[in-house]
């Protein structure tokens, strides 16, 4: 005996420091995206990639308000000065600098071969002959300090054509210099970080780096002590909303520790037996991280929080096992009595759980993970360990006094049977009324994002321009010059499209770098200096330029005849080749340019446009529309959430089928538990209107453990001289649990919120229901169907 | 200067001749000047080709006949900033800014005056080497530009029709 007690208690202690020192070596991830899916189908895929590094998640726009306007411009100056110098920042525009000088240059001096109007009539002598009319007319304007000698190297305009169409299309608000708000009440900003979207920590900085700067800004500015700074964004959310769920999660989890704690020293009136109450569920929590780290690599900084919540289920073991100590035999005799029923119980939890690995989401795998462990290592603890602990000859002598009502409860609580058939038919029928509301149906029911913060969001997008991309084309090919040219195909159907009145316009990398056979096309198309020559000269007849000076533009063409094609490395230097990296990428040997679309008014039409000119998922080149795909991804989201649910319930039912081996008696545990999932659904309508996935889940933690109720409501002795204890033993547990979860729905987010609510509402209802449901517990004299189903 | 303050608004007509290098014969543009204190002012050409020309705050916007929109501020172009800044403040008479941005002489009598105006910006002066604003009493008549590469212009003000 005392070998057994020395190794178990070995053994537990060893394995403890061994996983202890995994735990250490782990890193913690705070990466939201943890909470979208693996490996979706190719299109989803974007979308996430979108969500997580795409150029809209790098954005953070940003608006000063509370100042007059030349005071706001000029913080908005000295913010974009400042923010320019930064390293977090791959660029920030307030349109105080529009197109650089470095891109001017690149425009210049390569204007020909990126002019998409380039081919034979572009220098023909009526096209010419119009391009100086034209010029003749600046000169005259308000504009012609602007052209100075541009005009004799560059008559047609072609680079400012360009500059204009690389600058951007937006008819931005300008105020004393800088962008603002059409009232001009709020200078506005758009800043392009450099760490991507779902990078958390980096964005957290950028986010700082910003305050600091703009505080600097207004200590510089007169007057501008007042101004406020608001920043939006991607980025913005997901550290807002890390923060929040951060402190949520442990400002709840803590809260519901202490009132747990509180209640169990009521009850047991000793800090040693609640200190060893603890013994299991600590073992499980560094069993449960040190599985998660050893399978996953990291740890999500959010299943910890929520897994110990969830082993929260293993505090009950040790209450199981001291409430009902006997008093002949302590702790050994009450856990001879119990193993069965709390080995079945977790057996079951665990199944239920076990679904949840198959979960496309990280976050919910890693839930699976933790609690699965846990509650393994809970268990074998509170059977191997625990008794051990307690000292010699522990009995439970306290009475409780509300032991003895309680049980009185429960022997007449079979007595509103039928009343609870009643109410769960109306749920049935009133849920069924609502088929049609049954779930949210955009993921905007699972953004954590507040309201009031989705509208300032709103608002600045609108007045910016939106930057915000529904639709985009996506190309892909094995190398650099085929993408370019795909790309190239695509901007001729959409440019036929935009002048249909299909869209309003797009963004596309060869715009910046045309491929290798473009340049070369367009070199080709260039005339030959004696045919230019002709040309000019026919233009100019009875125009009043002094003969002679287009020189210059006689000489570039000729230059850019002969020039070698331009490579990637001469954006070098522009901001540009920014522009251009946020529409290229290249992932093991696939080069993909994504192409986004603005304003698109009849997105059948495009698709069949790009069909018909053979541009297709054969080609490569797919049509996406981010808020179609969303949805469907929510949907794939829903059904595998309900294919768990379901799979998780039969699991539980086969495995209770195979330990009772009566269909009645697996009846007899599973009719409780679906109807507190029945009336959980029902409430959950009525009270907050269609589902989130997240209820889902929570559904599946209430058959997990509510499961555990029902299997200690058929225990043989709940009637006899225990039974009061039981029935207590079993109030405690649940008050835990419904505490646990209970506190989690304080919280505004929707995770936490819909979580905590379903899994408190359904654990209490499914006790409710296994008192009032299970057979014979009016009747102390019948055997019970644990008892003899335990019989090996 | 003062008095120049006192005007709130104000519209004339005028007419543009620009000597270019680049051209073997002159340019002429017409239409009407409006200013609005403290910082308006429109320039709205009327012919050959119709265009109106913006000056609010220190943004200047565009639009030419055949609609095509350019909208600048004065911070990025000194360019332009160096041409219509000294128009603008002598119109309102802020002597500050145009203190700031040239050295000024003043000549004549109030009936009859002239205010020299000298950008300070070199890479300005480069540009533009003076603009001679002429005027009587509170009417500013005539507006010449001399830039550093022989072009020239003069805009003669007149009051505003009947």
């Amino acid at each position: 005996m005392m070998q057994t007690r020395g190794s178990a208690l070995g053994i537990w202690l060893v394995s403890m420091l061994i996983l202890i020192g995994v735990i250490v070596r782990t890193s913690f991830s705070t990466d939201m995206s943890a909470f979208l899916p693996r490996a979706p189908a190719p299109e989803q895929q974007v979308l996430v990639d979108q969500i997580r590094e795409g150029v809209a998640s790098r954005l953070i726009l940003i608006g000063i308000e509370g100042a007059s306007a030349p005071v706001l411009a000029a913080v908005s100056q000295r913010l974009g000065e400042a923010l320019r110098k930064r390293a977090e920042f791959v660029r920030v525009d307030n349109g105080d600098t529009g197109i650089g000088e470095a891109d001017r240059q690149y425009v210049w001096r390569h204007r020909y071969v990126l002019a998409p109007a380039t081919g034979a009539q572009q220098f023909s002598a009526s096209t010419l002959r119009a391009a100086l009319e034209n010029d003749l007319d600046l000169l005259a304007s308000g504009m012609a300090p602007l052209l100075e000698e541009g005009i004799v190297h560059d008559p047609s305009g072609a680079a400012m054509r360009l500059s204009t169409l690389f600058a951007g299309d937006y008819a931005r608000e300008m105020r004393n210099g800088v962008w603002t708000s059409k009232d001009g009440q709020r200078a506005l900003l758009l800043a392009q970080t450099h760490a991507a979207g779902f990078d958390i920590d980096g964005q957290e900085l950028a986010l700082s780096v910003l305050r600091d700067v703009f505080a600097e800004a207004q200590r510089a500015v007169p007057g501008a002590d007042r101004a406020r700074l608001i920043a939006s964004g991607a980025g913005v959310f997901g550290v807002k909303t890390r923060a929040e769920m951060k402190h949520d999660v442990s400002l709840y989890s803590t809260a519901a520790v202490v009132v747990i704690v509180v209640l169990l020293l009521t009850l047991y009136r000793s800090l040693g037996m609640l200190a060893l109450t603890m013994v299991p569920v600590v073992s499980g929590a560094v069993a449960g991280l040190a599985a998660v780290s050893l399978w996953c690599g990291f740890v999500h900084g959010i299943t910890v929080g929520f897994g110990v919540t969830l082993i929260g289920e293993s505090v009950d073991y040790a209450i199981y096992l001291f409430v009902q100590s006997e008093r002949h035999g302590g702790t050994t005799a009450s856990m001879a009595r119990l193993w069965p029923t709390l080995r079945l119980g977790a057996l079951v939890s665990i199944c239920g759980f076990l679904v949840m690995l198959f979960s496309s989401f990280t976050g919910f795998m890693q839930l699976g993970i933790f609690t699965i462990a846990g509650l393994a290592t809970a268990l074998a603890v509170t059977r191997f360990v625990l008794p051990q602990l307690v000292p010699q000859g522990y009995t439970w002598t306290r009475e409780i006094s509300f032991a003895a009502p309680l049980l009185t409860l429960v022997k007449s609580a079979h007595r509103a049977r039928v009343a609870l058939c009643l109410v769960t038919i109306a749920a049935l029928l009133y849920s069924a009324a609502h088929h049609a509301q049954f779930w949210q149906d955009d993921l905007a029911s699972m953004s954590p994002i507040a309201a009031t913060d989705q509208a300032v969001d709103r608002e600045l997008r609108h007045a910016m321009g939106g930057p915000d991309v529904r639709f985009l084309v996506t190309a892909s090919a094995s190398d650099l010059e085929s993408l370019l040219q795909l790309s190239e195909r695509s901007g001729e159907v959409l440019e036929h499209q935009v002048a249909a009145g299909v869209l309003a316009g797009y963004d596309a990398p060869h715009r910046y770098l045309p491929s290798m056979s473009m340049q070369k096309m367009r070199q080709e198309a260039l005339p030959d200096d004696d045919t230019l020559r002709r040309n000019l000269a026919q233009a100019l007849i009875d125009l009043p330029f002094q003969p002679g000076i287009f020189a210059p533009f006689l000489a570039d063409v000729a230059a850019a005849r002969q020039a070698p094609a331009m490579q990637r490395e001469a954006l070098a230097g522009t901001a540009l080749a920014l522009k251009l990296d946020t529409l290229l990428s290249e992932k093991a040997g696939t080069w993909t340019a994504t192409l986004p679309l603005r304003d698109v008014a009849a997105p059948q039409r495009l698709a069949a446009a790009f069909v018909a000119h053979g541009l297709s998922r054969r080609t490569h080149v797919v049509l996406i529309d981010l808020k179609a795909e969303s949805d469907l991804l929510l949907h794939r989201y829903r059904h595998e959430s309900l294919v768990l649910a379901g799979c998780g319930g039969m699991v539980i039912a086969l495995l209770l089928f195979g330990w009772f081996r009566s269909i009645r008696r697996c009846a007899v545990v599973l009719a409780p538990l679906i109807v507190a999932i029945v009336l959980t659904i029902a409430v959950l309508l009525l009270e907050r209107g269609p589902l989130s996935i997240f209820n889902v889940f929570g559904l599946l933690l209430v058959i997990a453990v509510g499961s555990n109720y029902c299997l200690f409501f058929q225990r043989s002795d709940l009637l006899g001289e225990h039974g009061g204890r039981t029935v207590t033993s079993l109030l405690v547990a649940n008050v835990c649990t419904v505490i646990g979860f209970g506190a989690l729905s304080l919280s505004r987010l929707p995770v936490l919120f819909d979580l905590g609510r379903t899994v408190a509402l359904g654990t209490a209802l499914s006790l409710i229901a296994a008192a009032i449901l299970t057979p014979g517990l009016a009747r102390a004299d019948r055997p019970t169907l644990a008892e003899s189903g335990q019989a090996p | 200067m003062a008095r120049r303050q006192q005007v709130k608004s104000a519209s004339a007509n005028f007419v543009e001749r620009k000597y270019l290098h680049m051209l073997m014969r002159r340019l002429e543009t017409a239409g009407q000047l409006r200013y609005q204190a403290p910082d308006y002012l429109q320039k709205i050409t009327t012919r050959p080709a119709p265009e109106t020309f913006e000056l609010r705050g220190d943004t200047v916007t565009t639009v030419r006949r055949n609609g095509e929109r350019f909208s600048a501020t004065l911070s990025q172009y000194p360019e332009i900033a160096a041409l219509v800044e000294g128009m603008r403040s002598t119109l309102a008479g802020d002597r500050t800014t145009l203190e700031h941005h040239y050295t000024l002489e003043f000549t004549g009598s109030v009936a009859a005056w002239s205010l020299r105006l000298i950008p300070k910006n070199i890479s300005v002066r480069d540009q533009v080497n003076q603009i001679v604003i002429s005027g009587s009493a509170e009417q500013v008549t005539l507006v010449e530009v001399r830039e550093r590469d022989g072009d020239r212009s003069e805009m003669v003000i007149t009051a505003d029709g009947p």
